[in-house]
């Protein structure tokens, strides 16, 4: 085993300074409608979709440079004064500390709480010297908050804060203190406090903040029941007593907080609350839910791809931005690749389509459907001798390859080299760095969780079974005019380890679970799931949606159903109970 | 920026023999499989001979896994003989029942100036970074760590993933929202783990450091050789002695002086433990830092308890408050 094989993981907008964030940002529908709207939206994203870009662009700091160059957002900021404050719950210690779970709860919520108020007081004193609003007097302003705030969330304080900059140095003591009067490990008493000079107290979760908004709203000019937003990113941190514990202040908090929260599939369901069942089957009703996910073969998603590779490639004409992929990496079909590897394929395939139209009595739909799968194995049959393969290249290929993952698509745009002044790159070159990316998240997966080889195994197996079938050498097996790559799984009768990898490889894009019924949820039971479109060099597949199988059986690999076997049908691999629209491309 | 209700350090390098155990009040130590457990004890016991008095000042923590290896049986042999102050079971990442049973010692020895020599050969670092709080309450600290002979590294280390990220007690600093992040990542042996920890972390322009010369005449080589990748990526490399915690915490200082007003310093080290121990003391007096306690399990490859035996050396570090 080679232990230094890849290098691991995808480009993040977490450590971005504010000025490359807003220069890289590209704002989508979602963005605009989740900025404007009052409600609760809960995101639902894997790694690389965008989620911390989304958040931190909600940001007063962010919105007020970005209303700099546009004008929805200056519409948004100074019309209709959507203040967001960004809270990351990453790898603090107020997420991190776990010991007995009923304390926890207590560091948990004052340490949110804490972080919460200092965050905002960042944001307010920036409202208030901003030209946003219009204040007669922007100081008298601030000394007014900073009164009414500390006597209301602290129960004493020795000397009184005159600026809401002495106020938020008073919240960060308190967060020096707070993790040293928890050393032995239990909550410290009110004698304790007294004398480490810690006086804030909070009953439940953002409740500081959410009472004293209609003052802050009515000193500020606002409407007395004006909306704040909270951007909560990174709730997958958070441990299942600490989810269950925000879900329940989330159902219960209404005043004047829009709560958008963003998370990974699989890590906060929302649902279970420390309420009564009764109460709980209402189930987050307040919120949006919304899944992060763009279709790689939809116009909103070509467009963000166009819009980012402009931003690689600045040199090229703004007017002309959606013309740069094409013109860099080409934009051919899998027939016309597997034409240039080798001249004679255009005569093969007129044959084949022929026999098909006349023997097999095809319409030229279905032939045209089929065009993609003959080119694909003549293709993989071509790379085994000494030509230099460019089955995977090409402008649309490369965007269906990073499957509507704005980070893979960066990631790749980055191994391919794309910079400011970047001319074509050659397709042999281009299949040569997908292909290589391809396995290279195959073996991120080994490293993404303890059990990372049952992700590897899970993956590998179905990329051989699919490129098996596919690439079948026997003329007359059905596979050949059977695309098969995708399979219904109901995860609730999976063993757990083998559950487990189903859902850390939804995180991480590597396998994705395709919405039925227009569901946002990613699937708790049975679902259609199939591999992300960024692994099909690896497997000589093509990025596209073709039949779905029953595949249970076949996913067991050694780790055994864990109940209600009889659910699944044992119907073998290749009996499709839907036919999907196959796209030529 | 500084957390002013800390104390300044004093930290100075000593050698083994400059340890006067008349002046030590109690020994921590803990019991694990790694063999090299035990030989700072046994080395106390050889250079002053007196076992009773050891045996009164000794209070060995001892694991409650991994009992069956070979490692273990010899340390769990030694101690039994010892017969130890206290013997106290505990988990890997138990650090409350470190901290509360030394602070119980104190409260009960009630010396102004007490000194605590502190074996952390074999200790998971939230159990023996946790202690440095005993610095405010006016104690002498004393670590030693017996340097390890390691089989087959670099060809039979596991793949390691990570597991649940935690923060050394202690070591938290403010979160800072807004502030970016510099990591800082102190590597060792594992840099698949390293580099799967970056990639959990989304770590972008990490600060790298390692040891060289380590333990072997090669680690240095072959640390670089594992980690090339998360090198790679970095925008600072150096390398330190692991011998000279002192002179790696005079680094790991001025990264954080450096960085007050305008960056979150975030402790990664993963490598040996004088290394993990120079982050600590670097922390110690920064609100705007924190020291990671991140768990890497076995991956894909599942290995033996690598038994660690001792090549011989110590390396002590002497801390008080200024």
């Amino acid at each position: 085993m080679d232990i230094s094989y890849s290098e691991f993981g995808l480009p993040s907008a977490k450590n971005l300074s504010l000025y490359k964030t807003v220069e890289y940002f590209v704002p989508t529908d979602l963005y605009w409608k989740m900025l404007f709207s009052d409600g609760n939206d809960l995101i639902f994203g894997t790694r690389g979709s965008g989620k911390t870009m989304l958040l931190r662009m909600m940001s007063f700091s962010h919105l007020y440079k970005f209303s700099q160059s546009n004008t929805k957002a200056h519409e948004a900021l100074y019309s209709n004064k959507r203040f967001g404050v960004y809270l990351s719950l990453g790898v603090d210690w107020y997420v991190t500390y776990q010991k007995n779970i009923d304390n926890q709860a207590i560091i948990f919520r004052e340490g949110i709480n804490l972080t919460l108020l200092e965050a905002f007081l960042k944001t307010l004193n920036s409202i208030i010297y901003s030209d946003v609003i219009s204040l007669s007097n922007k100081e008298e302003t601030e000394r007014e908050l900073v009164q009414i705030m500390a006597e209301r969330w602290f129960r004493y304080i020795k000397v009184k804060p005159q600026s809401i900059l002495a106020l938020r140095t008073i919240f960060l003591n308190h967060q020096t203190i707070l993790p040293d009067l928890w050393r032995f490990g239990t909550p410290p008493n009110e004698t304790d406090e007294e004398k480490a000079g810690y006086s804030f107290k909070s009953n439940t979760l953002f409740q500081p903040l959410d009472s004293i908004l209609p003052e802050i709203n009515e000193i500020l000019s606002l409407d007395h029941d004006h909306k704040w937003i909270i951007c909560l990113d990174e709730l997958e941190n958070l441990h299942k007593h600490q989810s269950v514990m925000l879900s329940t202040t989330l159902r219960s908090t209404k005043g004047n907080l829009a709560f958008k929260i963003t998370t990974l599939p699989y890590t906060f369901s929302g649902g279970e609350t420390l309420f009564s069942e009764d109460a709980t089957a209402v189930e987050l009703r307040e919120f949006s839910f919304r899944r992060l996910q763009y279709d790689p073969s939809d116009g909103e998603y070509k467009e963000l791809a166009n819009r980012i590779i402009r931003k690689k490639i600045s040199s090229f004409p703004e007017t002309e931005y959606s013309l740069i992929g094409e013109k860099i990496f080409g934009d051919t079909s899998f027939l016309t690749r597997a034409k240039l590897t080798d001249s004679s394929f255009e005569k093969q395939i007129n044959q084949v389509k022929n026999e098909a139209i006349t023997k097999r009595r095809l319409n030229d739909n279905s032939v045209r459907k089929l065009i993609p799968i003959w080119s694909i194995r003549f293709l993989k049959r071509m790379s085994a001798g000494n030509i230099n393969p460019i089955a995977y290249s090409g402008w649309t290929t490369i965007i269906r390859l990073s499957d509507g993952n704005p980070a893979i698509l960066i990631r790749i745009l980055n191994d391919l080299n794309v910079k400011k002044d970047t001319g074509p790159i050659d397709p042999s070159f281009q299949h040569k760095v997908l292909s290589e990316l391809a396995t290279k998240w195959l073996e991120w997966s080994r490293g993404l969780y303890k059990n990372g080889n049952d992700l590897y195994n899970l993956i590998d197996n179905i990329g051989n079974q699919f490129q098996n079938r596919l690439h079948s050498t026997s003329e007359e097996d059905p596979a050949i005019n059977e695309e098969i790559s995708r399979f219904r799984v109901d995860l609730s009768v999976l063993n757990p380890r083998m559950c487990e990898a189903f859902k850390v490889g939804a995180r991480h894009s590597l396998l994705v679970a395709e919405a039925e019924k227009s569901s946002v949820r990613y699937p708790d039971g049975m679902g259609v799931w199939r591999l992300s479109y960024a692994l099909t060099p690896k497997y000589w597949l093509l990025p596209r949606r073709g039949k779905i199988a029953n595949f249970a059986s076949q996913l067991e690999m050694g780790f055994g159903r864990h109940e209600k076997p009889s659910i699944i049908d044992n119907e073998p691999v290749g009996v499709s109970e839907e036919i999907e629209l196959i796209e030529e491309i | 920026m500084s957390n002013d209700s800390r104390s300044i350090l004093s930290i100075n390098c000593l050698q083994f023999s400059e340890i006067n155990i008349n002046d030590v009040d109690y020994i921590i130590s803990a019991c694990g499989y790694e063999s090299r457990c035990i030989f700072v004890s046994k080395n106390l016991l050889n250079n002053y001979g007196d076992k009773e008095k050891l045996s009164k000042k000794s209070i060995v923590f001892r694991f409650t896994t991994v009992l069956d290896s070979p490692g273990r049986k010899l340390a769990d042999a030694y101690y039994d003989e010892l017969n130890p102050y206290l013997s106290i079971p505990i988990n890997t990442d138990d650090w409350e029942i470190v901290f509360t049973t030394i602070n119980n010692l104190l409260l009960e020895l009630g010396k102004i100036n007490p000194v605590i020599l502190i074996d952390y050969s074999s200790m998971s670092r939230v159990q023996y970074l946790c202690l440095l709080r005993f610095v405010e309450m006016g104690c002498k600290l004393i670590f030693t760590y017996s340097i390890g002979l390691y089989d087959s590294i670099g060809i039979e280390f596991p793949i390691s993933t990570v597991g649940t990220i935690g923060v050394v007690p202690g070591f938290e600093g403010i979160p800072f929202q807004g502030f970016p992040k510099q990591y800082v990542f102190g590597l060792g042996y594992d840099g698949v783990g390293a580099l799967a920890l970056a990639d959990r972390l989304e770590v972008q322009e990490p600060v790298c450091f390692w040891t060289d010369p380590g333990a072997e005449k090669n680690t240095g080589e072959i640390i670089q050789r594992a980690n090339k990748s998360i090198i790679s990526k970095s925008i600072i490399q150096f390398s330190r002695d692991l011998r000279d915690v002192v002179g790696t915490y005079i680094y790991l200082n001025r990264i954080c002086l450096d960085s007050k007003t305008t960056e979150k310093v975030i402790f990664v080290p993963i490598g040996p433990k004088p290394q993990i121990l120079a982050c600590g003391l670097a922390s110690w007096r920064y609100t705007h830092s924190t020291v990671l306690a991140p768990h890497l399990e076995g991956g894909g490859i599942t290995s033996d308890y690598p038994n660690i035996k001792p090549n011989g050396e110590i390396i002590v570090t002497q801390v008080n408050a200024a």
